[in-house]
């Protein structure tokens, strides 16, 4: 409990020293970032809203789609804003050997590599997603209760979470082979997947159909939730496992790729 | 009391050695050639608590690897290490607030931010009591009279300055051990003296056991009494300061200043002439000779005034690293 504190202290204290950071900034540099955050957020809706009136995907109506979008654009806001710093700068630290002196710090190494603060546009952007998803929810009159808020939040977080334990376990590899770029883009490129729903993938063989779906369930089954849709037994299976799985080999990945770290030259 | 063992510690890497040219990186691709390289190679040493060693060695030598070892950021190949009572790379928390690493070419402060937010933050990190942080950020601010530049963008601060911070960053926790990794590089020479007195002076008030490594040879001569030496991975060396001088050091020098301008080779005759530019002379001559040299000098030879010293520690420390003789 004491320790959950602890991380949540930091935590606070790290990000907001980073929106402090970004409010050091020149302004026009916070408005560049929003104006285009927005317009990638207003045309990423655009393109969806084209796509969804073009196909339809098998157990979702219209509505419910647009619920999911913005479950989406939640989603990867948050993401970013939570980790897409980190990942990055895990990596050229691990290069540069600037790790060292996060390796040397009496707190869990994960913690503080990938816990760095996010950018202001990115939470201004999740909270644009928190905007459209409650205009919807009343334009559409689809029923929410407390309970299915609650539930959409933690799944939310699960997410989430799982989407850490995925990046790490990805970023680890640096730790044994050096600079890898890839592993990067590798973390958000994933995206595509979950940016529909896991109905999408069922023309996909089995082994196909377990990765897309895993991952759609991202931001599928919070959706599924709020909407209060009844949930298929294997995709709760399905998503348990990955959180557990997930959970696993990041911590695995990353202990194994400490043990291989040989830091950088002076 | 011994705080930190060292036994038998090595540490191998293979290092991947590439062609150069697009055409290597692809054979590099399919067929990869690494090198073994030994940087710690059976390396054993003690220290005591509130010593304060100077770890010098030439470049690649292992020095900064050992200390890696030391604070646990590294895994070694083989050997046993016991700081305060840890093994350095388990990490524990309980061993990590006990010390310190400074890097002199790597920092840990937040860029865009005032040093104090860094401040805070590892306040943050160590769990450091209110009281007792802001008690040694007060005297670690007045020990090195930083108090205008706490709330300045770290990345406007000169070098001096913020290698100024970095120290207070990484003592707020008050460890008990401190790494010191060439904490003086790029520093001019007003600032490494500064740092210097700031350093021993950590060390006599809180007893704080410190080991410094450093290619400056003054940082060593004025806070060390005891240096090991490392080259290629091996410690050759490990004692008091002035006995290096005992040990490697065969030859003194003889410094002449002559009354009439002579021929430099008859000074060859006294032994190797290091420098000659009239009226001033310097002469090398072996340790067991030296009497007899400067009788010699005296006698046959217009001296207008005669000093005979110690080679310098940097011209003995360059011997034993080079092998090549002083003389």
């Amino acid at each position: 409990m004491r320790s959950l504190k602890h991380f949540a202290l930091l935590f606070n204290k790290i990000y907001l020293a980073r929106l402090g950071k970004d409010f050091s900034l020149p302004l026009v540099n916070q408005l560049f970032q929003i104006t285009g955050s927005f317009c990638f957020f207003v045309l990423h809706l655009y393109a969806f809203g084209l796509l969804i009136n073009k196909f339809s995907f098998p157990g979702w109506s219209r509505p419910e789609m647009w619920v999911l979008l913005f479950t989406f654009e939640i989603f990867t806001y948050g993401a970013f804003y939570l980790f897409w710093r980190g990942f990055n700068h895990t990596v050229i630290d691990i290069n540069s050997g600037a790790f060292d002196l996060i390796l040397a710090k009496p707190i869990t190494s994960r913690f503080l590599s990938f816990f760095r603060g996010g950018g202001l546009h990115n939470i201004i952007c999740s909270f644009f997603g928190f905007i459209c998803l409650g205009v919807a929810i009343v334009s559409f009159q689809i029923p929410v209760t407390i309970l299915t808020i609650f539930l959409f939040l933690i799944f939310l977080s699960s997410s989430l979470w799982i989407m850490f334990c995925v990046g790490v376990s990805f970023i680890s590899l640096n730790l044994k082979y050096g600079r890898l770029n890839s592993t990067i883009g590798a973390v958000f490129q994933v995206q595509e997947a979950y940016k529909y729903p896991s109905t999408a993938y069922h023309k996909f063989n089995l082994m196909i159909w377990i990765i897309l779906s895993s991952l759609s369930l991202l931001t599928t089954l919070p959706a599924l939730v709020l909407l209060s849709k009844p949930l298929d037994p294997k995709l709760i299976a399905l998503y348990i496992s990955f959180f557990i799985v997930s959970t696993y080999i990041s911590r695995f990945a990353w202990n194994t790729g400490l043990r291989y770290y040989s830091s950088a030259s002076s | 009391m011994s705080i930190i063992e060292v036994k038998n510690l090595k540490k191998f890497y293979k290092v991947h050695q590439k062609e150069p040219g697009l055409s290597g990186s692809v054979r590099s691709l399919f067929h990869r050639k690494y090198n073994d390289v030994k940087a710690v190679d059976n390396v054993s040493f003690q220290i005591g608590e509130g010593e304060l060693i100077g770890f010098i060695g030439p470049n690649g030598a292992g020095k900064t690897t050992t200390l890696k070892v030391l604070s646990g950021l590294l895994y070694p190949t083989s050997g046993e290490v016991s700081v305060l009572g840890y093994t350095p790379w388990d990490r524990k928390p309980a061993f990590q607030k006990q010390f310190s690493l400074v890097m002199g070419q790597k920092n840990q402060l937040w860029w865009d931010l005032p040093a104090m937010e860094s401040f805070i933050l590892n306040k943050e990190i160590y769990e450091v009591p209110k009281d007792q942080y802001q008690k040694t950020l007060d005297e670690l601010v007045d020990l090195l009279e930083v108090k205008d530049f706490l709330k300045i963008q770290v990345r406007k601060l000169s070098l001096g300055q913020r290698m100024k911070m970095e120290l207070i960053a990484a003592l707020i926790h008050s460890p008990k051990i401190l790494f010191l990794d060439e904490p003086t590089i790029g520093l001019d020479v007003v600032m490494q003296k500064k740092m210097r007195d700031f350093i021993k002076e950590y060390n006599r008030r809180y007893n704080a056991t410190i080991i410094l490594t450093s290619h400056y040879m003054d940082d060593v001569k004025e806070l060390c009494e005891r240096v090991i030496i490392i080259d290629k991975g091996r410690v050759i060396f490990d004692g008091k300061l002035d006995q290096i001088i005992k040990k490697y050091a065969n030859h003194k020098l003889l410094t002449i200043v002559l009354s009439k301008k002579i021929d430099e080779t008859k000074l060859k005759t006294i032994g190797v002439v290091k420098e000659y530019e009239y009226p001033k002379a310097v002469v090398s001559v072996k340790r067991s000779e030296t009497s007899v040299a400067a009788a010699k000098l005296l006698k046959d030879f217009p001296v207008a005034d005669l000093n005979i010293e110690e080679p310098s520690i940097e011209d003995i420390i360059r011997e034993v690293f080079t092998g090549e003789d002083v003389a």
